[in-house]
């Protein structure tokens, strides 16, 4: 027999022996009806102070669902948080800080900043630029400034312009340039800059521009693809109509002949929707009612076809609004006669925000995990944090509670050890040998177990327990970055405490982690369960 | 223009198409994660979550059939993903390999069949999945380039290495 044939032969005989159990469609739609039950969460959500969002969102985990399986509780959490924080102009001229629950002012960046239409928020959260008057007899009459969201004073930039939008990378600023009016008009142009690290004696380097053919053609609602390349815009008073149009901001092509995308009637592109690849847009529908005109939708770049309506903005005056996505594309803010409203995922219909705002764009959420950080630190990605973040053990001793949290993060894997009030652990691709976590405890099957992630190069761990004892085990599944984990399933009855762990590479140690000081504990160690794995992991 | 109703008849087709699919795939996919991971409960967990990714990503899904291969690239991915299988670790003690079904056979035997399944998992990750998905779903190396992500040049490269690297081995043992 051939090793292809053995395989063949090997493979099928023992995958048919592997029966899933019954219950995995009632699981799939268990999960997948979670996600329609957000708008359950999000009062609670827009109750908290941006500070406490977070906190908010790790003590509903512990109530949303909990799956009793083997013993060990798996939380699924709730709703996606909405950004904490937008910035506004208000009517009276200043650049604010809203809170997004509940629309108070936070703080004030620049006071007479006279923001008008635009703003644009840079992926850090670390500054905000906008257009505003650039003087009563100016021609053109608007300009770009800009000010960093902790505030200070705003910095004019970009004379003659308006309308900033800013990559997704946060590399590139696109904003429409105005000539001087004519009797014909003014024409536009849509110029793409880089965005320097200092705007001292900045001289602007200019990536891509392109000027419309007609001077009464106005720019209208740039926006920027996930992608950082390609720009949507919609060419007002067109030949061919107010349809939007996709450009590449470094073709410098004449923005007029950028490839149309075909909306519907009635419908309008507002921009893109995050890094969803998808449009945001709206479409007005005839109705004396004035919450019925106006129905924000999602719109397909390629078909430019509707293909989801996303919830209705009261507001009787079709085109007035301006609709802004967070760089999630799950929340949304409406800005038009009726008022600042915002809207997440899973919401039925929009919240009213603030009356008397001019402009208004989300603050991302910024990632604040990095290598090393102690938990709570918030991953930036409300999608990883919100549905990765799980409790893979827990326990009680001492009458405390500890859990042991993991969830993914741009910044690498983030793990945690909470006890009481207490929460430390560490995020991170870079953490070099040590482990980025242990854990212990017990659950069905097991008398009690030591788990932790190691760097892939780690070929064995050591840990050295309370008894004196020395467990060595070597990590398995090493493939890339924190692949590597080891297992210990059956830890001696009488240790009190997990001292510590030792890492060795080649026969070396490189280095130990002891176990946090809040969760040392020296109880009697809790009974072991009927079933416990007498087998040692050795 | 979607109306309410529309909207609540596309769910409804979503969950009916979600819920075809299911059955007709689900079974496969948990045993070609068993494959590549080692531990049903995982295995099941993975291939759960390939198919709540696909009802996430269903508007995006331009083409209902191409849900099918959607499903076995996501499987692939998340039997990959450290973080899933580090998570249900705890959940599922480790079962080596199922013995129901070599009951009948010697030791001898029961311990060869395994030794194949051992070398198979001790492969390189591609070289694994490659092989995998040939000799498990019979994919042709157009359809495990496409699951993969990868060229056709690299699938007959990464199944040759796996298939010559596995004789080697099970030679070693005998």
């Amino acid at each position: 027999m051939t090793t292809e044939e053995r395989l063949r032969s090997v493979i099928h005989k023992y995958t048919e022996t592997i029966e899933p159990a019954q219950d995995g469609w009632a699981r799939i739609r268990d999960r997948t009806a979670v996600r329609h039950r957000r708008a359950r969460w999000q009062p609670a959500i827009a109750a908290a102070g941006a500070a406490a969002v977070l906190a908010i969102v790790v003590a509903a985990v512990a109530v949303v669902r909990s799956d009793d399986r083997d013993g060990t509780r798996v939380q699924t959490p709730p709703a996606a948080s909405a950004p904490s924080e937008i910035v506004a102009a208000t009517e009276d001229g200043r650049l604010v800080v809203l809170d997004t629950a509940t629309g108070a002012e936070l703080r004030s960046l620049a006071d007479g900043a006279d923001a008008q239409t635009t703003i644009a928020v840079t992926p850090d959260g670390a500054r905000v630029f906008f257009d505003r008057p650039s003087g009563p007899d100016a021609d053109p009459p608007r300009e770009i400034a800009t000010v960093a969201t902790s505030g200070g004073e705003a910095q004019r930039l970009i004379g003659g312009a308006g309308q900033p939008a800013i990559s997704p990378d946060g590399r590139l600023l696109a904003f429409v340039s105005y000539s001087p009016r004519t009797d014909q008009g003014q024409a536009n142009g849509l110029n793409v800059v880089e965005i320097p690290e200092t705007f001292d004696g900045w001289v602007p380097n200019v990536v891509g521009d392109g000027t419309v053919g007609e001077a009464d053609q106005q720019i209208s609602a740039v926006s920027w693809a996930p992608d950082s390349r390609q720009l949507v815009y919609t060419l007002l008073f067109s030949p061919q109509g107010s349809y939007p149009r996709v450009a590449e901001s470094e073709s410098g092509i004449r923005l007029d002949q950028a490839p149309i995308v075909p909306i519907n009637d009635g419908s309008a592109v507002a921009g893109y929707l995050g890094d969803t690849g998808q449009m945001l847009g709206r479409t007005c529908v005839a109705s004396n009612e004035p919450d019925q005109r106006l129905r924000v939708i999602v719109i397909d770049p390629q078909s430019g076809q509707e293909t989801r309506h996303l919830f209705r903005y009261p507001d009787n005056l079709c085109g007035n609004e301006r609709l802004t996505s967070d760089p999630s594309g799950r929340h949304v803010l409406a800005l038009g006669a009726a008022g600042l409203y915002r809207w997440s995922e899973g919401d039925t219909e929009p919240t009213k925000i603030a009356d008397g705002i001019r402009a208004a764009a989300w603050v991302p959420r910024v990632a604040t995990c990095r290598d090393g950080d102690e938990l709570p630190c918030d991953p930036g990605d409300e999608n990883l944090q919100l549905t990765e973040k799980v409790v893979v053990a827990e326990g009680e001793r001492n009458g405390v509670g500890w859990q042991l949290l993991a969830y993914d993060s741009e910044a690498g894997l983030c793990v945690g050890l909470r006890a009481g009030p207490g929460e430390s652990g560490a995020c991170g691709s870079g953490v070099p040998p040590l482990p980025i976590s242990v854990g212990w405890g017990q659950q069905a099957g097991f008398a009690a177990f030591a788990q932790g992630f190691v760097r892939k190069d780690v070929t064995l761990v050591r840990l050295e327990l309370s008894n004196g004892d020395t467990i060595e085990t070597t990590p398995v599944g090493a493939e890339a970055g924190f692949e590597a984990n080891f297992f210990v399933a059956s830890l001696p009855e009488d240790i009190d405490l997990l001292r510590g762990i030792a890492i060795a590479a080649d026969g070396r140690e490189l280095g130990r982690q002891e176990t946090p000081r809040h969760l040392e504990v020296r109880d009697t160690p809790e009974p072991v369960t009927e079933n416990a794995d007498p087998t040692p992991n050795q | 223009m979607v109306t309410a109703g529309q909207e609540k008849r596309m769910a409804t087709d979503r969950d009916e198409h979600l819920h075809d699919l299911y059955v007709a795939y689900y079974q496969a996919l948990v045993r070609l994660a068993w494959l590549l991971i080692g531990d049903q409960g995982e295995a099941e967990d993975v291939a759960q979550d390939a198919f709540v990714r696909l009802h996430r990503s269903w508007d995006r899904l331009r083409d209902p059939s191409a849900a099918p291969a959607y499903l076995r690239s996501t499987v692939v991915n998340l039997a990959r993903s450290g973080l899933r299988r580090r998570l249900v670790a705890r959940r599922h003690p480790p079962t080596p390999f199922p013995n129901a079904a070599s009951a009948e056979e010697g030791a001898a035997g029961r311990e060869d069949e395994r030794e194949v399944l051992a070398a198979l998992r001790a492969l390189p990750r591609r070289q694994r999945e490659c092989l995998a998905l040939r000799y498990y779903l019979d994919l042709s190396e157009a359809d495990i380039a496409a699951t993969l992500g990868i060229s056709t040049g690299s699938v007959k490269s990464h199944s040759h290495r796996g298939l010559a690297a596995l004789a080697s081995k099970l030679e070693a043992l005998a």
